[in-house]
């Protein structure tokens, strides 16, 4: 427009502009990647809760049914190295049970829902750690981030209602910083966003190639043929145990009367 | 610029109870190779027939006369020689013969003539296994893969199969097939050794090469390997025909390979048609040799 008056941006203030959006997009972005994540992990930990669940336990089974089988063994034919593969069995059962009882085993099946998603994402732009501004604020941050994520995990909106509150409550007025000193503070946080959203694209790789995003795939493409794969693998399984524990039968039979 | 903002920071992670950072992956490690063989038991991607096969028992008169002949025809035998079958072969097998052993060994794992019984078929094939017999090294290998007469174990499974892939009962396997796949540039040492791997792969068993390159896209066993998995289930297909399944399943390995690992099993593709072309030559210029000897004999003959 013609008549229009417009001040000339100095090339800082012009500068500062685009910054204060670029860090206002990145934090969008940034938020939601953060909440990609949470979310990728805690599906997988909630798949991995249920494998450990219908699958695992199963295993650790029977584990113990050829620690038995070692045991017995041993007792029939003393010999010391049926007596080392009996302790050695005897420790794996242990190990595999407790993997397979460990709090991993107990996490709810749970869906996140909308509201709790966009509420992280609000957490998430707000309190981010790598848009703080100087260290204090950076450990506050940091831990609040932190009890976010745990709170998502746990499908808890309303802890995360409560550290959105903490943060603002606590949140000082933007001070007074010159033009130069805003701007250095802001291409610093930019910096830092990006340098966080790499990480995350790193981690989502890392999680995606995990053996536990495989086992999940593998059962999504079964679900899709119409299949149950960790119905199939605990039946597998199972008659694995049944084997087991006819052969540890047979075995107790021989001590009982000796030839 | 650096300071003390740039902290490297994963909210969360370590709080996570995920496996990735436990001894838990091995849990999971052990789900995810079990379900690989599950899923590919049902779409039958695995070899698990235990052919009751042969019947080369040197006596070809007594083989006729008791039910060796029979068992290999899979006519079903009258009562009254059930006996003799297993007689015979146990016979046999006393003198040490292998096959004799074998069949033992695959009448029990099928309940022919004989009471279904692994651990017998197990006893029975390992003895023949002893004598270096190698299709019984594929019928181990099925047996560990899938829990029959021994506790399941694929990687000695796998280690089964590949006696019998490679030809070598007994042997350990030194070579790497990957190494194929640079035989354009490599040395003559390399060309020898995998040349004398190719020929011995000429006589292994096509399902132990088929179900050994299951075992590596299964990651079961062995760490998961397309460009393995591809080698052996390709040279099975090439002995065996493109119709069959070993091509549908060398073709799947493919589909999952990332576009290096295709580039290198085109090279390797290649690179084995060289060693068949090469190893068909020998065979053409032995065949020659042996013609033209016979004809001077018999010309001296006259």
């Amino acid at each position: 427009m013609a008549g229009q008056i417009t001040r000339h941006l100095k090339p800082e203030e012009e500068e500062l502009l685009q910054k204060r959006e670029e860090l206002y997009a990145l934090r969008a972005t940034l938020a939601q990647r953060e909440l990609d994540l949470v979310d990728f992990r805690s599906e997988l930990s909630i798949f991995e809760g249920r494998y450990l669940r219908q699958v695992g336990r199963l295993y650790a089974e029977l584990d113990s049914w050829k620690a038995r089988i070692a045991e017995l063994q041993a007792r029939l034919h003393p010999s010391e190295t049926l007596k080392a593969e009996a302790e050695a069995a005897r420790e794996h059962a242990r190990q595999t049970y407790e993997e397979a009882h460990g709090k991993a085993s107990e996490l709810p099946d749970f869906t996140a829902s909308p509201e709790l998603k966009s509420l992280f994402r609000d957490v998430a732009k707000q309190i981010h750690p790598d848009l703080s501004k100087d260290a204090s604020d950076l450990e506050r941050r940091t831990r609040l981030m932190a009890e976010a994520n745990r709170a998502y995990e746990a499908g808890d909106a309303q802890s995360l209602r409560r550290i959105l509150d903490e943060y603002q409550g606590g949140a000082d007025a933007v001070e007074g910083e010159g033009i130069g000193a805003e701007l250095i503070r802001i291409i610093r946080q930019i910096s830092q966003a990006k340098s966080r959203l790499s990480a995350i694209e790193q981690e989502l790789t890392a999680l995606q190639q995990s053996e536990i995003a495989m086992l999940k795939k593998q059962a999504e493409e079964r679900e899709g043929q119409g299949g149950d794969l960790l119905a199939e693998l605990a039946n597998s399984v199972r008659e694995r145990i049944e084997r087991a524990r006819k052969d540890y039968e047979a075995l107790a039979a021989r001590e009982a009367k000796p030839a | 610029m650096r300071d003390e903002l740039q902290l490297q920071i994963v909210p969360g992670g370590s709080d996570s109870l995920l496996s990735l950072t436990t001894t838990r992956s091995g849990l999971i490690t052990r789900g995810r190779a079990d379900a690989a063989i599950l899923i590919a038991h049902n779409g039958d991607e695995f070899e698990a027939s235990l052919g009751v096969v042969l019947c080369d028992v040197d006596d070809i008169d007594a083989r006729d006369v008791y039910c060796g002949k029979a068992l290999l025809d899979e006519v079903s035998v009258s009562p009254e020689n059930k006996a003799p079958a297993l007689e015979f072969f146990r016979r046999a097998a006393d003198q040490g013969n292998a096959t004799a052993m074998f069949n033992i060994g695959a009448m029990y794992t099928h309940g022919r003539e004989v009471e279904q019984d692994y651990i017998k078929a197990a006893e029975w094939y390992l003895k023949a296994v002893h004598h270096g017999h190698l299709l019984t090294y594929f019928n181990v290998g099925v047996m560990y893969q899938n829990g029959l007469g021994f506790e399941q174990n694929y990687a000695v499974a796998a280690r089964f199969y590949r006696a019998a892939a490679e030809g070598t009962p007994g042997d350990p396997p030194l070579f790497d097939p990957k190494v194929i796949c640079r035989l354009d540039n490599t040395s003559a040492s390399d060309l020898a050794e995998a040349s004398e791997w190719f020929g011995r792969t000429q006589r292994g068993v096509p399902a132990a090469q088929f179900n050994l390159g299951g075992l590596y896209e299964a990651g079961a066993g062995v760490s998961r390997d397309y460009l393995s998995a591809y080698v052996w289930m390709k040279l099975a297909a090439d002995r065996v025909g493109e119709a069959g399944r070993y091509a549908v399943g060398r073709d799947r390995v493919l589909g999952k390979m990332s576009d290096t690992e295709v580039a290198q099993a085109e090279r390797l593709a290649k690179a084995l048609g060289k060693l068949a072309e090469k190893r068909n030559q020998k065979i053409d210029d032995v065949m020659t040799a042996l013609k033209r000897s016979l004809e001077a004999r018999r010309s001296a003959r006259r």
